[in-house]
């Protein structure tokens, strides 16, 4: 098992464990930022993986907020007695999902946007998404849309909803852990390695016979169908949506994350974006309005000298010295 | 008949600004391939360094010269701790640069708050044209800004350092083994594009509202103008701006200001499609 | 005893982890003209990209005229006195010839040393590179490394695409500059009609290292040498 999925598998055992010596608050808390730490699983996906640097990526998270929030507030249009999670759900992967499909045909068509400027358009994207939130009286404008219910067991509203932290924070870290499960499992196969000579070498990619455009598309959709879960379990928590999950402000947020944690590995975002608001959390009070300023800085600081991440890092150290004692 | 000539006027000084805005992006990465995601902080820069010195009692002429040259110190300190430790690594130097108009937001936000800030034109009457009063300083502005894209094309096609610049574009590696020192150049260049945007906000700083977050309302535009224009000419990005702000300024007074960005994102990712190397490709001649 | 224009010793160089050139030593005297024969792949390229500080030699020392360039960056190497002609010529193809020739010292006051030796571009001043000939091509690009008045030129195959009339006028232009200034120069060439011509000197490069030695006149002596010599 690869150094990776071994950390994935500690950290998964000690996230069960927790609520048990842990706090109501830090329960409640961590139930939130699983949430937080799907979404910088989809970024690390399209980034770490394929090479893709999405700028705007809090669009296809917003977009499954807002979807989820939809279908669940019986605002359908046509569908006003609609009110179930489940669809909710399904309607929040699929938002995501087509959100990400729009964007990858716009940029990953013929000759392709040029990778720098790719990312530089998906920011265009997520501001303009962003604005047309913000004006558009149905979606709630600038307020968004509120008192999103929570998740309810039944078909369609009925049957028992889930508000307590306990139970919410075993759903997400659930949710959290299938995904993950799920994208690693793919990322072992033939997709992954389509995907790595992608990042790394365009053109090695066409001896194995894969058109590249097709690949770009498959994985940015799927990273936005993953995004897309994480808004609706965010906002199922948060209780309401607005238009700062989509537009830029959350982008930079879950580039932050993913760039401290590392974008190498799944569990190495998914770590940083924890540890991340975590911090935040306890230090942000503390330090008023610096805090914003030290983490533009720690960002910065893990660009230059770690691009590996904290926890990328860590595996990394850890992978080598395993090595050592192999040899 | 009034209505339509202000627009047309407010129109040219919109994109004769976002002109020196493409140019400043284009110059830094054509020259060092290098996104320059804090281009709009430096704009901002130069909008609250004329706000600074003017309340700290400099009259405004003086202020608006020195308020790009502060933005131009910023710029080359950015550039040797940032730009110098990652430019090798291309997609790691646009998140570095993204990291740095983050921290820079963020300073201005501690040293000003998160609100918005006005500067005062200085009094210089209006004139009358084609029957209603213009602002005198708006045509100062587009004067400026005209002299500053014609002293800009100047330099780059008649001095030795021009061509040195022209060589390091068009190829880095050969233009060394020449003797052209290209980091030297590159400090300048990345410092010359500080200045323009710097310049860009402090002519600017009189009609806009001054606060942390306007910059990306110009980052935007600025690539999307480089991205229609085309990067292979200087006349790419001017050819850009003048599209996508005109665009822009004609959509905004016709619907609405966000009718106005969803057309102009819309026609811009068009004419990417149908012409990815920009409205004014030049084809590379290979010797 | 006049310093050689270049002494390698033990360098180590490739692309990456590779390794191209393994432990290669070699001099250059002063005005000496020094032809790198080997096959395709050999690492002659790779060397004068070395030598010019496009690559950095993971180990070894390259001294030219006794200060010592290896690790320094290209300008600098440039500046030292060395110039470069690299194999394709690398003009820039949308700036004209007068352009391409002040590039090659940008302190000069106009071009006149290149129009002396290579009277043909003068004619063509404000032509785009692009559209000259290849033979034109091959003088504009040698002009230009001449104008920074180096001690040793680098050529990488200057006949490539050439006619033989035209390679016998650059030879006689190099021979001529040679006696003029002193000039030394490393000839990397698959035409051994132009190293015989220019070059006193020839060395094998094999696996990374100078495997052998002729002078071109023993080369010229026997036609089968430089086969026998390059299969070895």
């Amino acid at each position: 098992m690869s150094m990776a999925n071994r950390v994935a598998l500690a950290a998964l055992i000690v996230f069960a464990l927790l609520p048990l010596i842990g706090s109501a608050g830090l329960t409640a808390d961590l139930a939130i930022y699983f949430a937080y730490a799907l979404f910088a699983v989809s970024l690390a996906f399209v980034w770490g993986q394929a090479g893709l640097l999405s700028l705007g990526h809090g669009v296809f998270f917003g977009v499954g907020a807002y979807a989820m929030s939809i279908l669940t507030l019986g605002m359908t249009p046509g569908l006003t007695d609609l009110h179930s999670t489940w669809i909710g759900l399904v309607g929040a992967v699929a938002a995501g999902a087509l959100a990400a499909g729009l964007t990858g045909l716009l940029c990953f068509a013929g000759k392709g946007l040029a990778g720098a400027f790719f990312g530089v358009v998906t920011l265009a994207i997520a501001f303009i998404a962003e604005r047309l939130a913000t004006s558009s009286t149905w979606l709630g404008g600038l307020n968004g849309l509120m008192n999103v219910p929570p998740m309810t067991l039944g078909l369609n509203g009925e049957g028992r909803a889930i508000f307590d932290a306990l139970p919410l924070y075993y759903i997400s870290l659930a949710t959290l852990a299938t995904a993950m499960a799920g994208l690693s499992w793919l990322l072992a196969g033939r997709f992954g390695v389509l995907l790595a000579a992608i990042r790394d070498n365009e053109l090695r990619i066409w001896s194995l016979g894969a058109d590249v455009r097709r690949i770009k598309i498959q994985a940015y959709v799927l990273s936005g169908a993953v995004a897309g879960l994480a808004g609706a379990l965010f906002v199922t928590q948060f209780g309401f949506a607005s238009p700062s999950l989509i537009g830029f402000s959350l982008s930079l947020d879950v580039l932050i994350w993913v760039a401290i944690g590392g974008r190498d590995s799944l569990i190495a975002a998914a770590l940083g974006a924890i540890t991340v608001r975590l911090l935040e959390s306890r230090l942000a009070d503390l330090m008023g309005p610096v805090w914003p300023l030290i983490l533009g800085l720690m960002f910065m600081a893990s660009v230059i000298f770690f691009p590996r991440g904290l926890f990328g890092s860590l595996i990394a150290a850890l992978e080598r010295s395993g090595r050592r004692q192999d040899s | 008949m009034e209505r339509l000539a202000i627009s047309l006027l407010d129109g040219t000084n919109a994109v004769l600004v976002l002109m020196l805005v493409s140019l400043g992006l284009a110059i830094i990465f054509g020259l060092m391939k290098v996104i320059n995601m804090a281009h709009g902080e430096f704009i901002m820069l130069g909008a609250y360094g004329v706000m600074a010195l003017t309340e700290a009692g400099l009259p405004f002429w003086p202020a608006l010269m020195l308020a790009p040259l502060i933005v131009v110190a910023i710029g080359l300190v950015a550039e040797e701790l940032v730009i110098r430790r990652t430019y090798t690594r291309l997609l790691d130097t646009i998140l570095a640069t993204w990291g740095l108009s983050l921290v820079l937001r963020q300073a201005i936000i501690l040293l000003y708050g998160p609100g918005s800030h006005a500067v005062a034109a200085p009094d210089l009457g209006t004139i009358s044209l084609f029957g209603s009063p213009y602002p005198a300083y708006r045509l100062v502005v587009m004067g400026l800004s005209l002299a500053i894209i014609a002293g800009t094309i100047a330099v780059f096609f008649r001095t030795r350092f021009g061509l040195a610049a022209r060589a390091v574009i068009a190829n880095r590696d050969m233009a060394a083994c020449l003797g052209i020192d290209t980091r030297r150049l590159d400090r300048f260049t990345f410092a010359f594009g500080a200045g323009l945007a710097g310049l860009a906000g402090a002519v600017m700083a009189p009609l806009i509202s001054i606060d942390p977050a306007a910059g990306l309302g110009w980052l935007v535009p600025g690539f999307l103008a480089i991205l229609v224009g085309g990067l292979g000419s200087l006349a790419g990005p001017l050819a850009g701006a003048a599209g996508i702000g005109g665009l822009d300024s004609f959509t905004s007074t016709l619907a609405s200001p966000i009718a106005a960005q969803l057309v102009v994102f819309i026609v811009a990712i068009a004419v990417i499609r149908l012409r990815p190397d920009g409205l004014v490709a030049r084809r590379r001649r290979q010797a | 005893m006049p310093e050689p224009a270049l002494i390698i010793r033990d360098l180590v160089a490739g692309y990456g982890d590779g390794i191209v050139l393994d432990g290669l030593s070699l001099t250059v005297g002063e005005g000496e003209a020094l032809a790198l024969l080997g096959r395709n792949g050999v690492g002659k390229t790779t060397l004068l990209k070395t030598i010019m500080g496009l690559i950095r030699p993971k180990s070894g020392e390259i001294r030219c005229r006794d200060r010592c360039i290896d690790g320094r960056p290209p300008f600098e190497i440039a500046r030292a006195g060395i110039g470069y002609v690299p194999q394709g010529r690398e003009l820039f193809g949308e700036l004209t010839v007068e352009e391409n020739l002040l590039l090659g010292n940008l302190k000069a006051r106009d071009a006149a040393l290149a129009y002396g030796y290579f009277p043909a571009l003068a004619a063509k001043r404000r032509e785009p590179a692009g559209r000259l000939s290849g033979g034109q091509q091959q003088q504009l690009a040698i002009g230009r490394a001449l104008m920074g008045r180096p001690a040793l030129l680098l050529l990488d195959e200057p006949s490539e695409g050439i006619q033989p009339s035209i390679v016998a006028e650059i030879v006689l232009i190099l021979r001529r500059i040679m006696r003029d200034t002193g000039l030394a120069l490393i000839l990397v060439e698959q035409n051994i009609a132009m190293v015989l011509a220019l070059c006193g000197r020839a060395v094998f490069i094999d696996h990374g290292r100078v495997v052998g030695e002729e002078t071109t006149a023993a080369l010229q002596a026997d036609p089968d040498l430089v086969e026998t010599r390059l299969t070895l």
